[in-house]
């Protein structure tokens, strides 16, 4: 069951009556068994084969936060308990990330980097003295398993979600219809923008080597937008889809395309990740409150395992090392005020490190980004139906310009009307043929 | 109370938008493929009738009015009930000849749409079609199509849609066939196979029972394919060329014009094995506009 399904929309519509019915005080607890039983129905409907993996990690990180308390009764500081439950969470996440890339046959549990990070923020919180231990398994369990969470983030912190499931839902009218429109507006993102761009964009990338560098240079921003579509659009619907039923979730993107430095885009592009990296690895290294030298390296370490955590190839290693770089050479040479000049080299540049992110090969990628530098004399090619690409394109422009009145703050919320508008550019123009590009993870 | 309220107002907008929308795509349909005016000629045909007609040089050159329902993929069973659509339509009673694309591969499935019955969501406000899409699909998508009327297009549809408006029907694809590639696949067995399917011949039959019967002409019309892919499987294929000839000589309303034996060797006029370039076009264009005049 995705979010762009119509099933999804059924189960929601379910959950919402049933959260509506138990939301009082009294029934709290059957509410949020109730919301667990849904989550562990919507993430069987996927892959019913990982529910094991989503129970070991519920109750590894659970008994872990016991552990870790008992050790700071005894006067510890649970070092060992919380570095034992770090490990044992990751060794599964790690050993079936390599796995999959030794032995492709292997099912890569979806959302597994996702709800492993999730419930990692839980015990690390416990052994920084940030939360108590949840006395209730039940909300604990929710907390992992949260369905709009559960399978392409955000990344929650338990500080933030859990105390929301011990008070009754603020359901009003108003976050109703704000959740609706927030979904329909990722909808829109993933199945009229993303889904359509990855069709142009498949079709290149099957075989780039015959493809001219003008093609080359067009897929890569295709893939730069349906990327931030893609995974963007999940993230509205998430966000969306809690609203709903009175939660609020944090943003995971905040405009990221229309910024004018790599430190900005890194503040705005997968939020919850980033600032994950930065709470438990960068802070923990010392943060910017070490030498000069030892910032360089704690910036390339955080950059470098964001690459690994995508997947340990050489082509997401390499993605987080070009970050990394673009990152430490704007802080010591970029201009103090960017103007759209640099605003245009940023998103280029970003857009070349999405070619490493996208062709599994890195040289292979290289090849392709050596076609664009050089080889750019040759028509474009507009794919089997010039048509259609053409009407992507228009539909990407409006969607950007879009973006543009939001970040500059003349659109400020969405309307209505606009949700009316957007739900017919969905039926018409709408395609659905993928899965979510950060399912992979 | 207020919200509800507010909320089956714009449900009742979405309503409201998505019909006029609806409704506006389908003026374009169907002044593209000739569906909403009295024709003499109605072309039915997939999409290797659809490059090798010029539905404007036609029009002019005969003084009469064209429909050109051709649509990519669409089998035999499709095409029956293309057929029945128009002449079960108020504009039918001037129709005078049907010309019926044919070639070796229409009465196999492969190579065409498995779904083609897709093709028809735009028209589920027609009975006939509507009828014939609630048999071919499930439950959940024919009412999800029957209620939404802007989840009923694709590109092709839109982009038909359009065109129709603009008043344009020109059908070109630019290029010229790879000789050498066909010659390979060909070596490699690499192509598909001419077939007998029960289902569509039968449906090919009653398409020409019901023209018969309402009097209405029928010319068989196989415009040239590259002669490399016609020699790839001889007695298969002068199999199916005796069958559209017997099906010509079993009635006085049935012609079978084949441009093969002339056309079929000149690679020039191909953009692919089985379709024509505007050169292609052209020539075809002209010997199908003077044959017809006879049957006028």
């Amino acid at each position: 069951m995705l979010f762009n399904k119509s099933e999804y929309i059924v189960f929601l519509a379910v959950i919402f009556l049933l959260v509506i019915i138990t939301n009082r005080k009294g029934l709290l607890k059957i509410r949020n068994a109730l919301l667990l039983i849904g989550s562990y129905y919507f993430y069987s409907c996927l892959s019913i084969l990982f529910i094991g993996l989503l129970v070991y990690i519920t109750f590894i990180n659970y008994i872990g936060g016991i552990f870790i308390v008992k050790a700071q009764e005894k006067g510890r500081k649970g070092k060992t308990e919380v570095g034992m439950t770090i490990l044992l969470s990751l060794a599964i996440l790690i050993f079936l990330k390599y796995a999959y890339i030794y032995n492709s046959s292997i099912l890569l549990p979806i959302g597994l980097s996702f709800f492993t990070f999730q419930a990692l923020t839980y015990s690390i919180d416990i052994y920084r003295l940030k939360v108590s231990k949840e006395k209730s398994f039940v909300d604990f369990a929710l907390f992992i398993s949260f369905f709009p969470t559960l399978l392409s983030g955000p990344i929650e912190r338990s500080r933030n979600l859990i105390p929301q499931f011990k008070e009754k839902f603020p359901i009003y009218s108003e976050s109703v219809i704000a959740g609706i429109q927030l979904f329909v507006w990722g909808l829109f993102k993933k199945v009229v923008i993303a889904d359509r761009l990855a069709n142009y964009v498949d079709e290149i990338y099957v075989n780039p080597t015959m493809q001219s560098g003008s093609t080359l240079a067009l897929a890569a921003i295709c893939y730069s937008f349906q990327i931030y579509a893609d995974f963007s659009g999940y993230a509205d619907m998430a966000v969306g889809s809690a609203r709903i039923l009175g939660l609020r979730i944090m943003e995971n993107f905040n405009l990221p395309y229309c910024v004018n430095t790599f430190k900005e885009f890194w503040r705005r592009w997968h939020i919850s990740l980033t600032s994950w990296f930065t709470e438990y690895v960068y802070i923990s290294l010392g943060g910017n409150r070490v030498r000069k030298a030892m910032w360089v390296f704690n910036i390339s370490v955080v950059f470098l395992l964001s690459g690994i955590w995508h997947g340990a190839t050489y082509s997401f290693i390499l993605w987080g090392a070009i970050h990394a770089a673009y990152y430490l050479i704007e802080y010591y040479f970029g201009p103090k005020k960017p103007d759209f000049f640099y605003h245009l080299f940023v998103f280029i540049m970003i857009t070349f490190a999405w070619v490493f992110f996208r062709i599994a090969d890195s040289s292979e990628a290289w090849n392709v980004i050596t076609a664009i530098c050089c080889n750019m004399d040759a028509p474009v090619y507009w794919g089997s139906s010039t048509f259609s690409t053409i009407l992507t394109i228009v539909l990407l422009i409006a969607f950007f310009i879009y973006e543009q009145l939001e970040y500059r703050k003349i659109i400020t919320h969405h309307y209505p009307i606009e949700t009316v508008l957007l739900t017919l550019l969905i039926a018409l123009l709408g395609v659905s043929n993928s899965q979510f590009v950060y399912f992979q993870f | 109370m207020k919200a509800v309220l507010k909320f089956t107002c714009y449900f009742l907008l979405f309503i409201a938008c998505d019909k006029v929308a609806g409704l506006l795509i389908n003026i374009g349909l169907d002044n593209y493929f000739g569906l909403n005016r009295s024709s003499e000629i109605l072309l039915i045909g997939h999409s290797h009738l659809m490059l090798a007609t010029d539905k404007i040089a036609m029009e002019k050159a005969l003084g009469v009015g064209i429909s050109k329902y051709c649509r990519e993929g669409v089998n035999t069973i499709d095409r029956y009930q293309m057929v029945k659509q128009y002449i079960e339509s108020p504009f039918a009673d001037s129709l005078k000849v049907v010309l019926y694309g044919v070639d070796q591969f229409m009465f196999i499935g492969k190579g065409l749409s498995v779904n083609s019955y897709k093709l028809f969501y735009p028209f589920m406000d027609n009975d006939i079609m509507d009828d014939y899409i609630r048999k071919s699909t499930n439950a959940k998508d024919y009412w999800f199509h029957k209620l939404i009327h802007t989840s009923r297009y694709s590109d092709a549809l839109l982009n038909s849609s359009i065109r129709g408006w603009l008043n344009n029907w020109d059908n070109y694809k630019y290029g010229n066939l790879n000789v050498e590639k066909l010659s390979q696949e060909i070596e490699e067995d690499n192509q598909r196979h001419i077939g007998f399917e029960n289902d569509l011949v039968s449906a090919f039959e009653q398409t020409i029972e019901m023209l018969i019967d309402k009097g209405i002409r029928i010319v068989l019309i196989n415009t040239p394919i590259a002669k490399l892919l016609n020699d790839y499987e001889p007695d298969s294929y002068n199999e199916i060329i005796n069958y559209f000839q017997q099906k010509a000589d079993s009635s006085s309303l049935i012609d079978y014009w084949d441009f093969n034996p002339q056309y079929s060797a000149d690679y020039d006029i191909f953009f692919d094995p089985i379709h024509l370039n505007p050169l292609g076009q052209k020539i075809i264009n002209e010997q199908i506009i003077e044959k017809i005049q006879s049957e006028l």
